[in-house]
């Protein structure tokens, strides 16, 4: 699907959908509820086919945009678990998925300086005054050793914004010490562009893309590595679409290298005591890219390590609600977190393993304190359990 | 009938008071956004906004909402999953909508007396998944595992079980628009349960079934499920023409070989395929299929122990013969129509709608259908005629479905189209067409409507029916505020008006 910028472009998308809120839940028999939104308040609109019934009304002039329509929107989490269901949507020429319909609305929003109050505000003040292009951490400052020119491998690393983050990038270059590889960190402008994309900032995305792509193409030899799902999602099916020449990068999940290198021997597994660990699927890894197995495959073989799944796992699991930037519903987020912990609880396991930054972030923030520490990414988790 | 002219804000906030008296807040939606998704859907009727839309999750949050609408004369158009095609759930201007999709408790699957109780926000997807757990099933529809039974039960649908039974409606509690509850089956007895429909006196659930909510609001049903046998074969058999495909079914049905047949025009079941967009461009005449497709595929459903089945299969094979038809190979069905007999499997063995893959092709286009019951010597007439008014048009695909109903007595037709949204002057033809459609059928066919729409015609044409039908809507509505905007009672003219 090529990017689209207006409302028109989908009208007859829009028009198919049959109001038969499918789209909120997973496959039969379990029928699991996947929408978050749609799961916290039970109504048509909050489902991703209330979004295209909102798009529908614009489209034929019945309502104009306005703030809460900003916040529903921007409260949708973008699990894609929509995208995954409804095949009615997508049928029809341009072919767009509900979720893309969905950051339509956003980037129409935004067109419009309609935007919730909080983060959304934020970015957009730092996108209008080009601070976002200009990354968030000092990562040189964390992690001198590494260096882009000689490395073995390149981790994709510009949207390393935060100190839990850091974290586990530092496990990520812990673990490939071990394996005697040298790695090097990209980090160019600041952001990949998929939170761009995600929120609707479309009019400063071909720039920042276009840089981005530039300063890849100069990386030699080594792999790229993702540690963010989001930011390899959106190089690869969104770059492609922007750059004509995409398509000689080869780019990979670090789960996915570092089962290889569990199974070639490179890296090795000490032996531990025993432990029962649940796995929250990331969306954007799950739905997104399609990676369910590497990372599950990755704990069973690490010693001592018990794999327990939650109720909802896989095409079935539930988002943590970490890309919900608005309260269109009061305490969505927090609910959303606690929706899947709550799931995690169940299984009686004594680690919840994630492989996505944002992920951890929401459930350690649902958590508090006190608990936060029941929560690591899959890096981290495998970097405590290898020589 | 009298009610309520104008709504001014003063008004719409001394009401949104009363009804927080008695609903949680949240659950009264009045977010502009939340008035404007409901106040349309895909078919053709006019854009009209509520001024609330109200999601209860017990009965008598159905019954404060119903006092207070009653007392303000304010319109009230339920819905209890939401999917609309036909226009039965768009709201009038400031009225209320009330979505039940929240009640959503299956109360009783009892298992002794085949009977399900029910609430009317249940969808088909998670009953069907809880019959099976138990080894039953209940009747399917062709709407989406989204749609309610509920919702389509009251509507008497085509579906998985039609052949032999009419609808599966059992026993209903209906909260009427004073707010009184009313038990219409053998639980107006107190203490009975909800297993029988008819008493010694009138069937009241009838008066509730296709009455679109113009009559008193759902909340409860007890509904027929039926066991799952042992053994379940479908017959898949194709014929040249429509005449042979109604001989065929009806011989099944009065030889009792079949628990259910499903006959499918061309359009229709290779419009499940991949292909079919690319197929149709090249064919638009309905009765000209492409070479080495046959002209129908019919559907046939057969269930007992496995001796009965594996001799109804063998049955079936020779009344196909019969009439010209024959029993497709399973390379004929992997080649010409894989989707469709996936999505048939799904719908006749494993007792559930089909998955999303089937539905795709509701994507399209906006579905636009007709619908008549005819007896089977003039359905098979009718078939051409309705075929060729379409064709006439220019619209393209057109695709019918069709099967007996109450042993063969008479024949469902549902005859529909996709058309792309954009091609508005195309949709309003055919949507006139079937207007028209429906009196010459009624006429020269003797073929009547299943369901009413919005804006029928036929209306004025039923005459001491309808009469007392309003005598019946004004003795319970006076107020007139149960979905007047479907205008099924108020835009026609009665004899004790004139």
């Amino acid at each position: 699907m090529k990017i689209l910028n207006d409302l028109k472009d989908i009208s007859n998308s829009v028009a198919t959908c049959l109001k038969c809120s499918m789209c909120t839940y997973g496959e039969w028999p379990d029928n699991a509820p996947l929408c978050p939104i749609y799961f916290h308040d039970k109504c048509f609109t909050h489902s991703a086919g209330g979004f295209m019934y909102i798009v529908r009304a614009l489209l034929d002039s019945k309502m104009d945009y306005n703030k809460s329509m900003a916040n529903l929107a921007f409260t949708c989490t973008g699990c894609g678990a929509c995208d995954d269901i409804c095949k009615i949507i997508p049928f029809s020429s341009p072919h767009a998925s509900p979720s893309d319909i969905i950051r339509l609305l956003r980037y129409q929003l935004v067109k419009r300086n309609i935007i919730p109050t909080g983060k959304i505000e934020d970015i957009y003040k730092r996108v209008k005054s080009k601070s976002f292009f200009r990354g968030h951490f000092p990562i040189s400052r964390t992690l001198e050793k590494v260096r882009n020119d000689k490395s073995d491998i390149t981790i994709f690393a510009e949207c390393l914004h935060s100190d839990k983050e850091i974290k586990i990038y530092e496990s990520a270059f812990r673990v490939f010490e071990k394996m005697g590889l040298s790695a090097g960190i990209f980090s160019g402008e600041g952001c990949c562009g998929s939170t761009l994309y995600d929120y609707g900032f479309w009019d400063s995305l071909n720039e920042i893309v276009e840089k981005t792509f530039k300063q890849m193409r100069q990386i030699r030899g080594g792999q790229i590595l993702f540690i963010n799902p989001h930011c390899q999602e959106f190089v690869r099916e969104v770059y492609p679409q922007i750059i004509p020449e995409y398509g000689d990068i080869t780019i990979l999940h670090i789960s996915e290298f570092l089962l290889k290198s569990l199974k070639n021997g490179t890296l090795k597994a000490k032996k531990n005591s025993r432990i029962k660990v649940s796995y929250h699927d990331p969306c954007h890894l799950g739905r997104g890219l399609g990676i369910y197995d590497a990372p599950r495959i990755l704990l069973s073989s690490l010693d001592g390590v018990e794999l327990i799944e939650m109720e909802r796992n896989r095409g079935n699991s539930f988002c943590c609600g970490a890309r919900s930037v608005n309260n269109y519903f009061q305490g969505f987020l927090e609910s959303t977190a606690w929706n899947r912990i709550e799931e995690f609880k169940k299984t009686k396991a004594e680690l919840l393993v994630t492989a996505c930054p944002y992920c951890k972030e929401a459930f350690q923030n649902a958590l508090g304190a006190d608990q936060k520490g029941i929560v690591l990414d899959l890096i981290e988790f495998v970097d405590s359990r290898t020589d | 009938m009298e009610r309520r002219k104008g709504f001014t804000e003063r008004d719409r906030a001394v009401v949104y008071k009363e009804l927080k008296n008695f609903i949680d807040e949240n659950k009264i939606k009045i977010d502009e956004n939340v008035l404007v998704t409901y106040a349309f859907d895909s078919s053709p009727t006019p854009f009209s906004k509520p001024s609330f839309v109200i999601l209860p999750k017990t009965r008598d949050e159905v019954v404060h909402t119903l006092i207070i609408a009653n007392k303000y004369k304010i319109p009230v158009t339920v819905m209890s999953g939401g999917i609309n095609v036909s226009g039965h759930c768009v709201p009038s201007e400031e009225g209320i909508v009330l979505d039940l999709r929240d009640m959503d408790r299956i109360l009783e699957i009892n298992t002794s007396s085949n009977y399900a109780v029910i609430e009317p926000g249940v969808i088909f997807d998670r009953l069907t998944a809880a019959l099976a757990g138990k080894g039953y099933r209940c009747h399917i529809p062709t709407a989406p595992g989204g749609a309610t039974p509920l919702g389509n039960y009251l509507l008497k649908p085509s579906g998985s079980l039609s052949t032999r039974h009419l609808d599966s409606i059992l026993d209903l509690e209906v909260v009427m628009p004073d707010g009184t509850v009313v038990n219409t089956g053998s639980s107006q007895f107190p203490g009975v349960g909800n297993f029988l429909r008819y008493g010694p006196l009138p069937d009241l659930s009838g008066l509730f079934c296709c009455a679109y909510g113009t009559l008193g609001i759902v909340t409860k049903a007890s509904i027929r499920i039926y066991p799952i046998n042992e053994s379940t074969k479908i017959n898949i058999s194709a014929f040249e023409n429509y005449t042979a495909s109604v001989d065929f079914v009806k011989d099944l049905i009065n030889h009792n070989v079949c628990e259910h047949c499903i006959i499918w025009s061309w359009g229709h079941y290779r419009s499940y395929e991949i292909t079919f967009p690319e197929e149709m461009k090249s064919h638009t005449n309905p009765t000209e299929p492409p070479e080495n497709i046959p002209y129908n595929i019919v559907t046939t459903f057969i269930s007992g122990y496995e001796e009965m089945t594996t001799l109804n299969e063998e049955i079936c094979a020779k009344v196909a013969k019969k009439y010209g038809g024959r029993v497709l190979s399973e390379e004929e069905i992997e080649l010409l129509l894989p989707t469709a007999h996936s999505s048939w499997t799904e719908f006749y063995k494993d007792y559930r709608q089909p998955r999303m893959e089937g539905a795709k092709k509701f994507g399209m286009g906006r579905y636009l259908a007709w619908i008549v019951h005819a007896e089977p010597k003039d359905i098979v007439n009718l078939e051409r005629w309705a075929l060729g008014k379409l064709h006439d048009i220019g619209v393209n695909p057109i695709c019918y479905y069709s099967m007996p109903f109450d042993f063969g007595r008479s024949m469902f037709f549902r005859l529909f189209t996709y058309i792309k949204p954009e091609n508005k002057e195309l949709i309003n033809k055919a949507q006139r067409t079937f207007k028209e459609m429906y009196d010459i059928a009624i006429t020269r066919y003797k073929a009547i409507p299943l369901r009413y729409r919005y804006g029928a015609d036929w209306l004025g044409s039923i005459g001491q029916y309808y009469n007392l039908l309003r005598k019946i809507k004004n003795a319970i509505d006076p107020n007139n505020i149960l979905n007047p905007n479907l205008k099924l009672f108020g835009e026609v003219e009665n004899e004790d008006s004139k």
